[in-house]
């Protein structure tokens, strides 16, 4: 495990960079990622997948399909790896505070 | 001292020899039922190989062709055929070495054979010149010199192909080099003593003498020699790693071909029902210590958590 | 080219045999990856990468004396319990055999996917790991090893040798390839597996992906994807929308049905990634008129059972938690869908497990595809499906059950004449995807960098030899994987590293969406070519 400085305040996050306790995470902590993942701006459309990603979370305890996910938003998959450069997984769950997508997906 | 290694020597080896065969047979057939384990296609299943190829495969009845088992492992005993198809240049060496040992064994037990029908009044007695005995002397003098120089030959060269392909000679532990060594000093001894004068009348008579119980003198110093070292090759056999002979039958037949379904109120179910009761002291902390198996299953909501 | 003796495993270089990229067997120029990845400087502060450069376990390196004793004296303890009836009943016949009468005459070598695609690196040999365990077993544990020592040949014990034996029970995918060549009937898949346990139950040493966020996660959660009832739910009620949208019919996907024929269970990943399978065996079976049900109770809707990788005792809890949740939906059988561990899983390891009330018949779904296609259940149209298609045997269920025929039947009935075609070695003598045993969903630290560049590369050299005579990209072609990990590592392998999508136009996918394809009832294609959402 590792550390990354949010504003003084160290989050704990595993080996890829996902945050170890999703209950911590708040919007200073996603300016911080979006840097690290190479993320320059936050634009709506960033915060509109970040926020779909959150409440999806915060219902079911996992991510939701990459498909329902484009659907939901309006996205299409290439359009969510414009904004996320890193993927819908590694890039825009990680901005959602999600822990890492694992087991058979 | 050899009619020591020729005489009690040999007795010692032999018993060691069955004992030691015993042992390990019923310690391998001991161990306990494992989970199934195959690999696929079983012969005894025919052309289809597997009963998972068809819908509601437990409802249809395991028609089991014993006779494409014992074709497959018929193919193994006498040609070696897997080296063939997946290691050829280890094949020929490796089959010499094997059809060494059969001839040698079979040489051995025609020898033995006649003894006992002779010492028992079924057969007339080597001296007596029957055409039998001649005819059997003339087929243990082939098997003896035969087996001897294949047996010689594969050794040498599986000892050689060891010792200069660098791949099998990394991989190789010094019992490997100790076992090829001994054999090819066994059947060197065997050619030697095979090709020295009138082998086989001592042969014959020595084994006579044996199973009277008292033991004669070998005249003969190269068969006394490769008599002594059969023996020890026959006491160290089953605890070596060539006792692969009979452990192959576990590892096919108890193994890789075993698809014995499980069916209720018989042995099998007992077995298990057996295991589940063993307790278990693995220390890994997503286990109870020193619980029963079966209590370790039932524990699901207390699975250790991260 | 440097050699490694097993004798010599414990040397204190740094890296014991770094993987040579310049090594590994050649693919056409332009389908050849980057050379992977160096591990991170902080990692080497951290892990142990001392084997080949690569970490699956981040196996955190030990500070003091106490705690390399304790590492060695864990393994020591761990090995006497595998050769033990309490501890072992499961295994012990096997284990103790193979570990007894190897000939070393590694006729195995040549057999393995993963030694062969590296370029015969030493460490890779499939009975390298396992005469490991032999010579050290032997010389700690029995009469004669006491006596000879190091004349065993085993390496002095020392926390390299454990750590780095822990890492190598990782290199191999269990396709057991090597067990189907061995003369004798020696198993290095088994004594892999075997040492994957023995870390697992005795030291706690497993990879994070599949015990942590795995099997215990499955347990806690009910699958091992996390993914809730609930969760499991809203992604059905999509999956009949995605249904819908490609067939213009709304399908009720049954849930929960009591005393339903068969209880389908998917691998859980299906539902998130690739909910076009799921979708496609709705699709058929309600054409075909098929009286089944999916379970939405907890262990009932996931078919994963990752204990069979690495530990006994996650795998009995598991597969027994499966068949219970079928036995209280009272269904006639459980029918897996297109995942080759889940189904060996269920269907033949469990066997011995189950009695009384859990006897509930267990199958593969391929004979029972196979008997939909053939029986004319659905009436298909195989120009529907009028391109160049492989199909890669998965080792559970070809190898390790014999399931062969069915779904070649299936293929030669969906698509036109002359379209499939066989890969270099299909069938029982099929090569691993490079995601068996685990590896498809490990990807902590540079593992991933290794399974694509090494485990994968056998797969890969196959699937554009089969594709050999139409490589180019204004050919569309599938890679057809019936199953969910063979799936997972086309897609981080064969897609993600060596571009196959890109580069040739190769799409991967299952069995059941060809058959959807070929359904002439639909009113377009089931496939999509397009890229995806």
């Amino acid at each position: 495990m590792s550390y990354v400085d949010v504003n003084g305040k160290q989050i704990e996050v595993d080996e890829d960079g996902f945050i170890c306790d999703p209950d911590l995470w708040n919007e200073e902590i996603v300016r911080c990622f979006a840097r690290l993942e190479g993320v320059d701006e936050l634009t709506d459309d960033h915060w509109k997948v970040i926020h779909y990603l959150r409440g999806y979370y915060r219902q079911f305890g996992i991510a939701p399909m990459i498909r329902k996910l484009c659907k939901e938003t309006g996205f299409n998959l290439q359009r969510i790896y414009e904004l996320f450069p890193s993927g819908p997984a590694k890039g825009a769950c990680k901005l959602a505070g999600l822990p890492k997508p694992t087991g058979c997906v | 001292m050899s009619w020591f290694f020729t005489g009690p020597f040999l007795y010692a080896a032999a018993l060691l020899f069955l004992a030691g065969t015993a042992y390990k047979i019923i310690s391998i057939s001991r161990m306990p039922r494992h989970l199934r384990w195959e690999l696929y296609p079983l012969p005894r299943l025919g052309a289809a190989g597997s009963r998972y190829q068809q819908v509601d495969h437990g409802r249809s009845p395991r028609e089991i062709s014993r006779l494409a088992e014992i074709g497959v492992m018929a193919e193994e005993i006498l040609l070696l055929k897997k080296l063939f198809a997946n290691r050829r240049d280890l094949w020929f060496g490796s089959y010499l070495l094997h059809v060494g040992l059969y001839f040698s064994i079979a040489g051995f037990g025609l020898v033995l054979t006649e003894a006992v029908l002779v010492s028992a009044g079924l057969a007339a007695a080597p001296a007596s010149g029957s055409l039998a005995a001649r005819v059997l002397g003339e087929v243990v003098i082939v098997a003896g010199i035969g087996g001897s120089a294949a047996g010689l030959f594969g050794a040498a060269f599986l000892l050689a192909r060891r010792l200069t392909d660098p791949g099998l000679r990394d991989m190789s532990d010094p019992v490997t080099f100790f076992n090829l060594a001994f054999l090819v000093v066994l059947f060197a001894s065997g050619l030697l003593a095979w090709t020295a004068d009138g082998p086989l009348e001592q042969v014959r008579t020595h084994m006579a003498s044996l199973l009277r119980g008292r033991p004669g003198v070998v005249p003969s110093t190269s068969l006394a020699l490769a008599m002594t070292l059969s023996g020890l090759f026959a006491a160290y056999l089953p605890f070596s790693r060539m006792f692969h002979f009979a452990a192959k039958y576990f590892f096919y037949h108890r193994i890789l071909w075993d698809d014995e379904p499980m069916h209720g109120g018989t042995a099998i179910q007992r077995d298990f029902a057996g295991y589940l009761r063993y307790p278990l002291t693995w220390s890994g902390e997503h286990l109870q210590p020193r619980k029963a198996w079966s209590e370790q299953l039932s524990s699901r909501d207390d699975a250790h958590q991260g | 080219m440097p050699r490694v003796p097993v004798k010599d495993f414990g040397s204190d270089t740094p890296v014991l045999s770094p993987l040579e990229p310049e090594r590994l067997t050649q693919l056409p120029a332009d389908a050849e990856p980057r050379a992977p990845m160096p591990p991170r400087d902080a990692w080497l502060e951290k892990y142990d990468f001392s084997l080949d450069g690569f970490s699956a376990l981040g196996l955190p390196l030990p500070k003091t004396a106490e705690e390399e004793e304790r590492i060695v004296s864990g393994f020591l303890r761990g090995l006497a319990k595998l050769f033990t009836r309490e501890n072992n009943w499961a295994f012990l016949l096997p284990t103790a055999l193979s570990t007894d009468y190897c000939m070393r005459c590694n006729t195995c070598n040549a057999a393995c996917g993963v030694y062969e695609a590296s370029g015969r690196q030493d460490v890779y040999r499939p009975n390298f790991r396992s005469e490991l365990l032999r010579r050290i077993y032997r010389r700690y544990f029995s009469p004669q090893g006491k006596l000879l020592g190091k004349w065993t040949g085993a390496p002095e014990l020392n926390w390299r040798v454990v750590y780095r034996l822990a890492e190598l029970a990782y290199r191999c995918t269990l396709c057991r390839r090597c067990a189907g060549v061995c003369p004798v009937g020696v198993d290095n898949g088994l004594l892999c597996r075997e040492l994957r346990k023995l870390f697992s139950m005795e030291m706690g040493i497993a990879p994070a992906a599949l015990h942590k966020s795995g099997t215990v996660r499955h347990l806690a959660t009910g699958a091992g994807t996390g993914m809730k009832p609930a969760a499991f739910l809203d992604n059905l009620e999509f999956i009949e929308e995605i249904i819908e949208e490609k067939t213009g019919k709304r399908i009720r996907i049954p849930v929960d049905k009591k005393g339903a024929e068969i209880l389908l269970v998917h691998n859980s990943g299906e539902y998130l990634s690739w909910p076009e399978n799921p979708a496609a065996f709705a699709i058929v079976f309600d054409a075909a008129g098929i009286d089944w049900t999916l379970s939405s109770a907890s262990m009932g809707y996931e078919a994963v059972n990752y204990g069979l990788w690495y530990d006994d005792v996650q795998y009995a809890r598991i597969a027994m938690a499966q068949v219970e949740a079928a036995r209280r939906l009272g269904v006639k059988k459980i029918v897996v869908g297109e995942c080759g561990h889940a189904t060996k899983a269920i269907v033949t390891i469990a066997d011995r497990l189950l009695s009384g009330d859990l006897r509930i018949p267990r199958e593969s779904c391929l004979p029972l595809l196979e008997e939909i296609v053939a029986g004319g259940r659905v009436r298909l149209d195989p120009w529907r499906n009028d391109f160049p298609v492989t199909l890669h045997d998965p080792c559970n269920m070809v190898r390790l059950m014999g399931i062969v025929s069915p779904q070649r039947n299936i293929l030669t009935r969906i698509l036109p004449p002359g379209r499939f075609r066989e890969m270099p070695s299909n069938g029982t003598e099929n090569y691993c995807c490079g995601g068996g045993s685990g590896f498809a969903i490990m990807d902590a630290y540079n593992f991933p960098e290794w399974r694509n560049r090494v485990a994968s590369r056998k797969k890969a050299q196959q699937v554009l030899t089969a594709f050999g005579d139409c490589l180019d990209p204004s050919v569309p072609k599938y890679y057809c994987a019936p199953c969910s990990n063979c799936k997972g590592a086309a897609r981080e392998a064969l897609m993600d590293c060596y571009r196959f999508r890109e580069r040739y136009n190769i799409l991967y996918g299952g069995l059941v969406e060809l058959i959807a394809n070929a359904m002439a009832e639909l009113p377009g294609p089931f496939l999509s070519w397009e890229t995806e959402f």
